[in-house]
């Protein structure tokens, strides 16, 4: 039988924190708690759940990406560009999730076979990605008007959002990768033991870059969804969005240093991230305030997640 | 006797060569740059100013490679730098407050900023890219509240000496400010028991923690000089540029990483220095310089920067690893 005491540590910390902000978003206003803000939360969280168990894979191989934002904005472009000139949407859709899966790509070489730091290589391709963005829109941002792709932004049966279904699937795809594929399983290798894993014959070069290939993947899909939800691909969306897709990795649990993590536990950190945002607007936060106090609620649940763990590993 | 000379030699050459070969790399820009424009490039007025917007980017490059040596990146200095300068210019301008207290307000808030960095990586264990690019985020937020949109500009002409003035008619202050936190740095890290100690931090912590050095603190000590250090950037620049906007930090936070990677600071800890760091903020200064002059539109100022970075950390990496192979491959060769 599991007790109480048991059952409560087992929930994870951040869940406490979540209904915190629920009862405390609950009293400050009555249309918190309905179907509709529900929906809303669906639709703002969608998008920031697949770049974000992207971020997770990239951390539990012992990594870090910092140009998801960029590949994310790149790749939205590509797939406004394309669409624009009148190709069926597959197209558009198949453009930008291999423009982010050769940004990962080009990010996993440097990183897997030249050797060089993630986040070095990273924040430098970030700067390029989005240089490249600028020069492809212009500094302008590109319009889409095709209706049945500006579907995927909008709610069916005027209640489910669109971009909350795609985005559930794929990041049930995301799941069955870290659970049922090759991928999924060497990463923790990878992650957790790199000399050990090189040493019981993974190709771990391979597979490194293939992490950040897969992560750049999952984010141009992503950047698909956002494209039709804004309906608009701005040469600027990205930025800020690689910190909270780290952030809600590292509340759901995924560890930096050990090669322990859980795509699955990602969502939690994605609920309490969509949470403030949302919460903000509900209590009519002046919008200059809104990037800082979300900062500020990120890192003090990052260091309480991060003591809280770090005093569970020394038991 | 030959071996001996031989393995002499090797060693020299392996010390000398990258700031030999950095130095053939500062040369080849230069020579670049006249071609590309023979008449402004190399003019007096250009020089001078090219030294003294590089002079912003070597005190913010000092602080980065303190940090970075002792454990990694402040992702947060361009941000630090930020809120140091609005929060001085917000003192000036409303308050009418005595600019050496703004000054003095300022460099303190630096101060406690970069003790927060130091304590999320030292005492809680955050991951200092993680702690730090967090920080940014927060801190443009809060420089965006305190402005709220507008821009400050005008400050007293006392105050602007500081970054605008020239020391006995031709010293530029922003130049003499450079050239004596470099001074201090350099002693730091080279003549103190803390630069010792950042060092051996930098390269194994445990080990350091084994031979009985406290490196939480050391970590601490690094990341409140990281701080410091962007704050007297932040100043500087209002000094020099006589406005505050709520994202004068940005730019920077690419080109001070590539500053401190170009001058040999490993991303891994534990080795580099500030001269390199010097030669890194002339070259992407210098750099910059000739985007300008040939006008290539801003959008792609990032992407060559970015580019740079990279192809700076791989040179690296292959210089170092030719010269590891060679000298590996002499001791075999006296071996046998």
């Amino acid at each position: 039988m599991v007790s109480i005491k048991t059952f409560v540590k087992r929930v994870p910390i951040v869940t406490w924190f979540i209904l915190l902000l629920i009862v405390f978003f609950s009293f400050q206003s009555d249309q918190y708690l309905t179907v509709r803000n529900l929906m809303i939360l669906l639709q703002q969280g969608a998008v920031l759940l697949v770049v974000a168990s992207a971020a997770t894979f990239v951390i539990i191989s012992g990594g870090l990406d910092l140009s998801l934002g960029g590949i994310l904005t790149a790749s939205g472009v590509v797939v406004a560009i394309t669409l624009n000139t009148g190709v069926p949407i597959v197209f558009a859709v198949m453009a930008g999730a291999a423009v982010g899966f050769a940004f990962g790509a080009l990010n996993g070489f440097l990183i897997s076979y030249c050797g060089l730091r993630p986040f070095i290589v990273t924040l430098g391709t970030a700067g390029v990605f989005y240089a490249f963005s600028l020069v492809a829109t212009n500094k302008v941002g590109i319009r889409v008007s095709n209706e049945s792709f500006i579907f995927l932004g909008k709610l069916v049966n005027k209640t489910i959002p669109m971009a909350a279904i795609c985005c559930g699937i794929i990041f049930l795809f995301a799941i069955f990768v870290q659970n049922r594929t090759k991928l999924g399983r060497y990463i923790f290798a990878i992650g957790g033991n790199y000399e050990g894993a090189r040493l019981s014959g993974i190709n771990i070069r391979f597979y490194k870059w293939l992490v950040y290939a897969f992560a750049g993947f999952l984010t141009g899909l992503a950047a698909v969804i956002l494209v039709a939800r804004l309906e608009v691909a701005d040469p600027q969306v990205g930025m800020q969005w690689e910190f909270e897709a780290i952030a809600a990795a590292i509340l759901g649990g995924t560890s930096m240093e050990i090669g322990k993590g859980d795509v699955k536990g990602t969502i939690i950190g994605v609920i309490l991230l969509t949470i403030v945002r949302s919460g903000l607007n509900v209590i009519r936060v002046p919008s200059v305030w809104q990037s800082a106090i979300t900062g500020l609620v990120i890192i003090f649940a990052i260091v309480f997640q991060v003591s809280v763990a770090s005093k569970e590993m020394k038991k | 006797m030959s071996e001996l000379s031989n393995k002499k030699r090797l060693h020299v050459s392996a010390g000398l060569m990258p700031s030999m070969s950095r130095l053939g790399v500062l040369a080849l820009i230069v020579v670049i740059g006249y071609i590309i424009d023979p008449v402004n490039f190399l003019s007096s007025g250009n020089i001078n100013n090219n030294i003294a917007n590089a002079s912003i980017l070597i005190i913010l490059g000092i602080g980065q490679t303190i940090a970075i040596i002792t454990n990694g990146p402040d992702l947060s200095a361009g941000s630090i730098m930020t809120i140091c300068a609005v929060i001085a210019a917000v003192l000036m301008k409303n308050y009418e407050v005595n600019f050496i207290i703004a000054i003095i307000v300022a460099l303190g808030i630096g101060c406690i900023l970069g003790a927060l960095n130091g304590y999320m990586i030292a005492y809680v264990g955050i991951p200092s890219f993680v702690s730090t690019y967090g920080l940014l985020w927060v801190l443009f937020g809060f420089a965006y509240v305190i402005l709220s949109g507008y821009v400050l500009y005008d400050f007293a002409p006392a105050f602007r000496f500081i970054g605008n003035g020239k020391l006995f008619g031709f010293l530029q202050m922003p130049i003499v400010i450079m050239l004596f936190l470099v001074v201090l740095g350099v002693l730091l890290l080279r003549k103190t028991n803390f630069g010792r100690k950042c060092y051996s931090v930098g390269s194994n912590e445990t080990c350091a923690t084994m031979s009985g050095i406290n490196s939480k603190t050391v970590v601490l000590r690094a990341f409140i000089l990281s701080g410091l250090l962007a704050a007297c950037a932040g100043v500087l620049y209002v000094g020099r540029f006589n406005a505050v906007q709520a994202d004068i930090g940005n730019p920077y936070l690419l080109p001070v990483l590539a500053t401190v990677f170009m001058g040999g600071t490993s991303p891994t800890g534990g080795e580099g220095g500030i001269f390199g760091t010097i030669f890194g903020a002339l070259v992407i200064t210098i750099v910059s310089n000739m985007i300008n002059l040939l006008a290539v539109p801003s959008e792609y100022r990032d992407g060559i920067i970015g580019v740079l970075i990279i192809v700076t950390v791989l040179l690296d990496s292959v210089v170092k690893n030719g010269v590891f192979r060679r000298r590996t491959s002499a001791k075999q060769s006296s071996a046998a």
